[in-house]
């Protein structure tokens, strides 16, 4: 009654009483324009400033680990290509490490080499998607589309020796599942320069331009304390100082005798966690030449033969494009794993979004979320639909799938 | 081997006959077993004073001897590869066990997971809300 009182009121307009209204809880997502995936954030806002910030996950939620329980080894590697369309090869990377580990199976030094070599152009291709995106979400789509442009030839790389733009299955148990070609390494040598300069130009466009430096420095920075209290990984961690790369601290592959700098800087604002995202694509395209030096000189087989998988239980980790990767598995010395553990980086890096969003404008929001490069489909690990009237659960076949889709 | 000596002293002392080194691999992982009730203590000395990182939480269900929590420690920044996963049982019937968010804040997603996934209660938890599920689940309709 009080309220229609008021509207009735036939006075001009007056101040609002800040003690009326003086905060607001706006709802970003689970579906929104602004957000890539699905995943909701309320947002306690007073104006156009975020005062707190909750974060609700699930709306993918696929199971993945459970899955993992009731297939075998092999049949695993598929299954967990598919965490992730973006960082299919880490992931594959992670879990055969994790196998190899188990069994105690040394690689071959050309899958050590090759692997590597797919680990770091899935970075390039990771980093690049990052930077597009984050240019879109800032409203310079001129370098969107040069920068996707650019990302176009490692894709085609990626395309050339594996078959596949994404989900690659390079990665078996014991070594790689196909060889690079002599005659590829040449083409593949000059798509690198050319997204070598590709990288020259975009980083000198962050570094120069007006607009970038305005809508990124001092935005969305993640306290140094807090990002040790909550352990970030990545390039996120790397974006406050922390001197951590799972490619250093744990190596794998053939990273204990490349030769790289881990890339950092100090302010952990959107503008260093770009700095250090392009810095690291230099190195990037560094190893993956180096690996195609040591590719030309080395021969022999691709990979090792595995037999049987131990009991036991063992702890890989691996540097996805976004932190570090761990898997955890138990084996029970049958061919099916007893328990399988896949904590990804987003996992721990949208945490700290929690803490990056306080104290931000509105307008900031996007950007800040975009920044530690959420991977929904990581962090929410086959969905299974319900038939709503019998209740019945199944997943789409193959060949349902493309009679749905398929175009006559 | 330096580090990971320094630090098996420490959990020594501070345990007693609490600690159990199940195995370590030869790449420098290492699978210690104690009690659920020194949780608490062990995190306190792990992350706060040797400054450690907490990176995950892991659940085994292991039938009718209970449920294996793994909490897994990281301490390659200090040494290369050096990383420690602390077992903990809790019985099938009633698994209760403290929660280690206060002290480690990155335990706090771990936790509300198990909870959802696997129905340990963790004591303590400042947010015990489901983190994957519905909040309303099972009350409300899924999919």
């Amino acid at each position: 009654m009080t309220k229609k009182k008021e509207t009735k009121k036939k006075t001009i307009p007056m101040q609002i009483d800040d003690v009326v209204a003086p905060e607001y809880v706006v709802p970003l997502g689970p579906f929104h324009p602004a957000l890539l995936e699905g995943e909701y954030f309320k947002l306690k806002v007073e104006g156009e400033k975020v005062l707190d910030v909750d974060l609700k996950l699930g709306y993918n939620y696929r199971g993945i680990m459970k899955l993992a329980e009731d297939r075998s080894y092999w049949q695993n590697l598929y299954l967990f290509e598919r965490v992730c369309g973006i960082c299919s090869a880490a992931h594959t990377t992670a879990y055969t490490r994790t196998v190899e580990m188990l069994g105690e199976i040394e690689l071959p030094d050309r899958a050590r080499y090759i692997r590597t070599l797919m680990a770091e152009l899935e970075r390039i291709h990771s980093h690049l998607l990052w930077a597009g995106v984050g240019m879109e979400l800032i409203g310079f789509k001129t370098l969107f589309m040069l920068i996707w442009r650019d990302r176009e030839h490692v894709l085609d790389v990626l395309e050339s020796i594996s078959g596949n733009r994404q989900h690659y299955a390079m990665n078996t148990i014991g070594g790689v599942r196909r060889d690079i070609d002599k005659d590829m390494i040449p083409k593949i040598e000059e798509k690198l320069k050319v997204l070598y300069k590709a990288t020259v130009t975009a980083t000198k466009a962050v570094l120069e331009d007006g607009g970038i430096h305005a809508r990124t420095v001092g935005i969305g920075t993640l306290d140094k304390e807090i990002a040790k209290k909550i352990c970030v990984v990545g390039p996120v961690a790397r974006s406050v100082g922390m001197k951590i790369d799972v490619r250093k601290d744990d190596p794998y592959d053939a990273y204990d005798e490349v030769p790289f700098d881990v890339i950092t800087a100090e302010d952990g604002d959107i503008f260093s966690m770009a700095l250090v995202r392009l810095g690291e694509l230099v190195e990037s395209v560094k190893i993956s030449q180096y690996c195609l030096d040591k590719l030309k000189t080395t021969s022999g087989p691709i990979r090792a033969e595995v037999t049987e998988f131990p009991p036991g239980e063992a702890v890989g980790r691996v540097e996805a494009p976004r932190g570090e990767l761990l898997y955890y598995l138990v084996s029970n010395g049958t061919n099916t794993p007893e328990r399988a553990r896949v904590r990804t980086p987003s996992y721990l890096n949208d945490y700290a979004l929690l803490f990056m969003l306080r104290g931000q404008d509105l307008a900031d929001v996007p950007i800040t979320v975009a920044s530690v490069d959420p991977c929904m489909a990581c962090t929410d690990r086959l969905t299974t639909i319900t038939d709503q009237t019998t209740r019945t659960q199944s997943t789409n076949t193959l060949r349902e799938v493309s009679k749905r889709f398929r175009m006559k | 081997m330096g580090r990971m000596d320094e630090i098996r002293g420490q959990l020594k002392k501070l345990l007693k006959k609490d600690y159990m080194e199940e195995h370590c691999d030869h790449y420098n992982r290492f699978f210690i077993r104690s009690q659920p009730t020194r949780i608490k203590e062990i995190t306190q000395l792990l992350v706060k004073k040797l400054e450690g990182k907490l990176v995950a939480i892991s659940a085994n269900d292991e039938g009718i001897q209970g449920f294996d929590i793994v909490y897994h420690f990281d301490f390659s920044h200090q040494e290369q590869r050096l990383h420690i996963s602390m077992k903990v049982r809790l019985p099938r019937k009633n698994p209760v066990i403290d929660s280690i968010t206060n002290i480690a804040w990155s335990a706090n997603w771990a936790e509300r997971e198990l909870m959802d996934l696997m129905g340990i209660k963790f004591e303590g938890h400042p947010d015990p809300r489901k983190l994957f599920l519905p909040y309303a689940w099972p009350l409300e309709e899924v999919g």
